[in-house]
């Protein structure tokens, strides 16, 4: 699999949710056995990606898991600003 | 809820899935009045793995992309092969059976942690059994039922 589709993943789930879709920015950083992917959004949308409870950034982590046991990978999803 | 809602929520479902090399697909399907979501596939194990982890994630970003485009308040279910009705079964027997060693040992028994909607088929199954009573406790995702002796 090609990794990188994972950041679409990440970016098309954010720029959904966001007020400021073109502020939306997706950085994949490879490691070995890790991925990590960096989310930066709007400040004022942080509330948004990250959701009540941070229900949002935990379903983008479930999302992650569950795609990195197929190509037994880890993937480690920070949300910046 | 209008078609061309869940339509497009399927659309932006299975872009997701198809990103994540997922083998799974998502398809609107009737259900009741309205429409559910159903996804199936390959990779079912993944998909209900953990309590329908995954299935409840994209559940819940569904529904964040419906409560942006639709104006009134709506919800829409994910279901995968009617996975949410054999699930409410399993979970009416557990709370049965976690009332009855209640009952035997006076000792309360508590579930492993649960989200919202099961919790609830928790508390609804034994609303009416008087030897029981049933409460939630913890936060966020550690949240659990605890059944005790009433």
């Amino acid at each position: 699999m090609d990794d990188g589709s994972l950041r679409e993943v990440i970016e098309a789930i954010a720029k959904a949710l966001v007020d400021n879709p073109d502020e939306v920015m997706v950085k994949e950083i490879d490691g070995e056995a890790t991925v990590i992917i960096e989310l930066r959004v709007a400040a004022q949308d942080l509330g948004k990606v990250i959701g009540k409870q941070g229900r949002t950034a935990r379903a983008m982590r479930t999302i992650l898991r569950a795609a990195g046991m197929k190509v037994k990978k880890r993937f480690v999803l920070e949300i910046l600003e | 809820m209008p078609h061309d809602h869940a339509k497009r929520i399927v659309e932006f479902i299975n872009r997701i899935i198809e990103s994540s090399s997922l083998d799974l697909r998502a398809s609107v399907l009737p259900d009741g009045d309205g429409f559910k979501i159903d996804v199936r596939g390959e990779d079912v194990a993944l998909l209900l793995g953990h309590n329908a982890e995954l299935l409840d994630a994209l559940e819940y970003l569904g529904n964040r992309l419906l409560a942006q485009e639709a104006s009134e308040e709506s919800r829409i279910t994910f279901d995968s092969d009617n996975y949410r009705v054999r699930r409410e079964k399993e979970l009416r027997l557990m709370a049965a059976h976690g009332a009855e060693k209640v009952r035997i040992s006076r000792v309360p028994f508590s579930f492993d942690p649960m989200n919202p909607n099961e919790r609830r088929i928790i508390h609804l199954s034994l609303a009416e059994d008087a030897t029981v009573k049933t409460e939630s406790r913890g936060t966020g995702p550690d949240r659990k039922v605890t059944i005790y002796p009433a």
